[in-house]
């Protein structure tokens, strides 16, 4: 008998239709007919259910891990399927029946109906993270609905219908269909032909006015032919193609760290109706900035889990935008939840600064912090960081043969290395220092309220997120609170650690680079310096900078933002407008990267390779579009300060991320220049 | 100029295998960085195929299973083949 196969979709659907014009009634296989899965391997979606169930085991102090309870729900599985052999054609499981007898052999009393269906809910979220409708199909299904045509959906699978309609309303299209049928719930499958009879009866439905469709010779072509049902079987080259791929990169991965992230970014991709057009902003969000968020949202999970992180802050502004992402990924991720509690702290490098010398003063690195910046000169620069008022520091000042208007930066004309000096000695001075502290006490108090009221002394191990660099925001945020005596151990998480100006690292507080850091060699994630703002900007949340904590008279605090309404207000509201796509396909990346970091079951470190490939190509060997695409268009904040340097120190930026457009294209050699000038200064660090 | 994020070749259109192919290269004359053994030529150059050139190849692997199947089984017993 010969099977009408057909290697492409619209080719299949173009007989369809002129089949279907004669006939009552359409069925549909589901799986790799009307849906397609992400991964070219079905079974790979039960190891992410193992390791969840391995995981509640774990936690319940059971000897379980995602390799056992694999192994243990296959053998129920086949054990199964043997049983049902016996007095069916169909040798086929039932998924309720076997997950209960291996829920109930691995937790024994403590295995409920409550806990099943929680496992199930599981594997149905990972299925449907997995499964994209066939947009053309979905099209042609559209059709023969208004057509008045009968639509059943059969499929032969482990699931009864009840799951399948699950699937098939999270695709959209439950409500185009009058039935699904899974021989799950009869034993009774199209791979013997026995399904098509009792559908048939069910129903009751003419055999020469019915037609079926799906991708199996057998149970969708020849059984269906047997019975005298039409039949079209798709046997689809692209799909062939795209399995191949993935089961390449998914295959590679073992031996090849290098194609793990690689296979998560091909398990990331938009399918059929997914993939439509986007901004050239939105696909770099998607495709280079989502993974490395990623990457460290996950790499932050796992550090929290390995040291006992009972709470996770993420710090304004940048933080916004990791919790966005870490509140996408791991319920997907870590379905079991121990994880710790989050919260957003309204925190930045202005509003801390002041409250951090309330109790210790102000530090000879504090001031070397203000005046890195080029645009900070002298001590009203100091002043406008730290919040204080200039006026009562006159007399410190003249004691020490300084102005409030003395040139403290090299950077700047009027500098002499005696003013160095003398503001030196000004620092040790102690009654200039407790001038310091008077003024910077409300702010501190302020603070202490706030934290106070989020619950932040509730904790003794917390984690405070942050994008980097120097770690200045959490030198001054453990400064601030390090005089109480519940402060937590505070464990600084940060994108990238550039470290400018050594950590004061101890046993209770310290910074990590999870994506680079300075202290940890790694030459490739050194590229993050080529373009630090691009990674601020991308991740700034859409609300105005903290300029500091407010004390108010009746004890309470008030956080102060600053305006708006001005130049750097501005610039920077239309930085945001800029980056709105980037931001959005970095949200977006979220869902998609859960689900197939669930699936691949690696740890964040399996994709370091990868994100390393990511930032050295896309930073410093990007094509010129990709630059004048992706670069900000203003960074601007008030700790940078407004002054103007002196012209021998004011060096033209010949940044790589920086150079004109011409320069871009047709300077030579440009790209290989710039990196081996990199290479020769983190050489040198 | 708006874009997919996947091409028509099942790839990542802001990053093709034909750029990890070239820094590959570029990684072999210059040191970037580690990437824990790299793609590798071998599966560079698959999947390079299988993306770029892969339409036809799996067009006619489709329609000529049979066939294709029965190469398989010779290739089977040849010692020096290439397998991938």
């Amino acid at each position: 008998m010969k099977i009408p196969k057909y290697y492409s979709l619209p080719k299949l659907i173009a007989k369809g239709k002129e089949l279907a014009a004669d006939v009552e009634v359409v069925t549909f296989d589901l799986f790799d007919t009307l849906l397609v899965r992400r991964i070219h391997d079905p079974d790979l979606v039960k190891l992410p259910v193992a390791r969840y169930v391995a995981n509640m085991a774990r936690a319940k102090g059971l000897d379980w891990t995602e390799a056992s309870v694999q192994k243990l729900r296959d053998t129920i599985e086949a054990r199964h399927r043997e049983v049902t052999g016996e007095s069916f054609d169909d040798h086929e499981a039932c998924y309720p029946r076997y997950m209960q007898e291996m829920l109930a052999e691995i937790f024994t009393d403590e295995a409920d109906e409550a806990l099943f269906e929680q496992v199930a809910d599981y594997e149905v979220v990972m299925e449907n993270a997995m499964l994209v409708p066939r947009y053309e199909f979905i099209d042609w299904i559209k059709e023969l609905r208004a057509a008045k045509k009968q639509i059943y959906i059969i499929s032969d699978i482990y699931l009864p219908a009840v799951y399948l309609k699950r699937f098939v309303k999270h695709a959209g299209f439950l409500d185009l269909v009058d039935d699904v049928i899974s021989s799950a719930d009869t034993f009774l499958a199209k791979a013997s032909g026995k399904a098509f009879p009792l559908i048939q009866e069910k129903y009751g439905l003419k055999k020469t006015s019915w037609l079926h469709i799906g991708d199996n010779p057998i149970s969708d072509g020849l059984r269906p032919l047997e019975f005298g049902i039409q039949a079209l079987v798709l046997h689809d080259a692209e799909e062939m193609r795209r399995k191949s791929i993935i089961r390449r990169m998914v295959n590679y991965s073992a031996g090849r760290p290098f194609w793990r992230g690689r296979a998560l970014q091909q398990l990331m991709l938009p399918l059929e109706a997914e993939n439509v057009d986007r901004e050239p902003l939105y696909i770099e969000g998607y495709s280079f900035l989502g993974p490395l968020i990623g990457s460290f949202v996950q790499s932050v999970a796992e550090k929290s889990r390995k040291r006992d992180i009972t709470k996770i802050f993420f710090l304004s502004r940048e933080g916004w935008t990791f919790k966005k992402y870490w509140e996408e990924l791991t319920p997907q991720l870590y379905p079991e939840g121990n994880l710790p509690e989050t919260e957003y702290l309204y925190v930045s490098r202005m509003a801390l600064a002041g409250a951090s010398c309330a109790y210790s003063g102000l530090s000879q690195t504090k001031a070397d912090i203000v005046f890195l910046p080029r645009g900070n000169s002298d001590f009203t620069d100091l002043c406008r960081v730290f919040s204080l008022d200039p006026e009562p520091f006159a007399d410190h000042l003249a004691r020490h043969q300084l102005t409030k208007t003395t040139t403290l930066s090299h950077l700047h004309h009027g500098y002499e290395q005696q003013n160095s000096e003398h503001f030196q000695e000004l620092i040790r001075d102690a009654a200039f220092q407790e001038e310091v502290k008077r003024q910077c006490r409300p702010a501190n108090d302020a603070l202490q309220r706030y934290l106070e009221d989020i619950g932040f002394y509730d904790h003794t191990n917390v984690a405070l997120v942050d994008i980097g660099w120097l770690g200045t925001i959490q030198r001054f945020f453990y400064d601030a609170i390090v005089h109480r005596e519940d402060a937590p151990i505070c464990h600084g998480l940060l994108f990238g650690a550039t470290r400018g100006i050594p950590y004061p690292t101890i046993n209770t507080n310290y910074i990590e680079g999870l994506i680079y850091d300075k202290d940890r060699f790694d030459f490739a994630a050194s590229a993050i310096l080529y373009a630090r703002d691009l990674f601020e900007e991308a991740c700034r949340a859409p609300h105005p900078t903290l300029n500091g904590y407010r004390l108010k008279d009746d004890g309470s605090y008030e956080l102060l933002f600053r305006r708006t309404d001005d130049a750097i207000g501005k610039a920077e509201q239309e930085q945001d407008a800029n980056y709105a796509p980037l931001q959005q396909g970095i949200f977006d990346s979220a869902k998609r990267y859960a689900g197939a970091a669930a699936l691949l079951g690696g740890k964040s470190s399996d994709y370091h390779a990868w994100i390393n490939y990511l930032l050295v190509s896309k930073l410093a060997f990007p094509k010129t579009k990709e630059i004048l695409n992706i670069r900000h268009q203003t960074h601007l904040d008030d700790f940078h300060g407004s002054k103007i340097v002196a012209k021998k120190a004011d060096r033209v930026s010949d940044e790589l991320w920086e150079l004109a457009p011409f320069i871009l294209r047709f300077s030579p050699l440009l790209r290989i220049r710039r990196f081996l000038r990199h290479m020769k200064e983190r050489l040198n660090q | 100029m708006a874009d997919k994020i996947r091409n028509r070749n099942y790839d990542l259109s802001s990053n093709p295998m034909g750029r990890v192919f070239s820094h590959f290269l570029l990684s072999r004359m210059i040191p970037l960085g580690c990437y824990q053994r790299g793609g590798g030529v071998k599966c560079l150059l698959v999947l390079w195929v299988s993306t770029v050139l892969g339409q036809p190849l799996y067009y006619l692997a489709a329609r000529f299973e049979r066939t294709m199947a029965r190469l398989r089984r010779v290739r089977a017993i040849l010692p020096f083949v290439w397998r991938s």
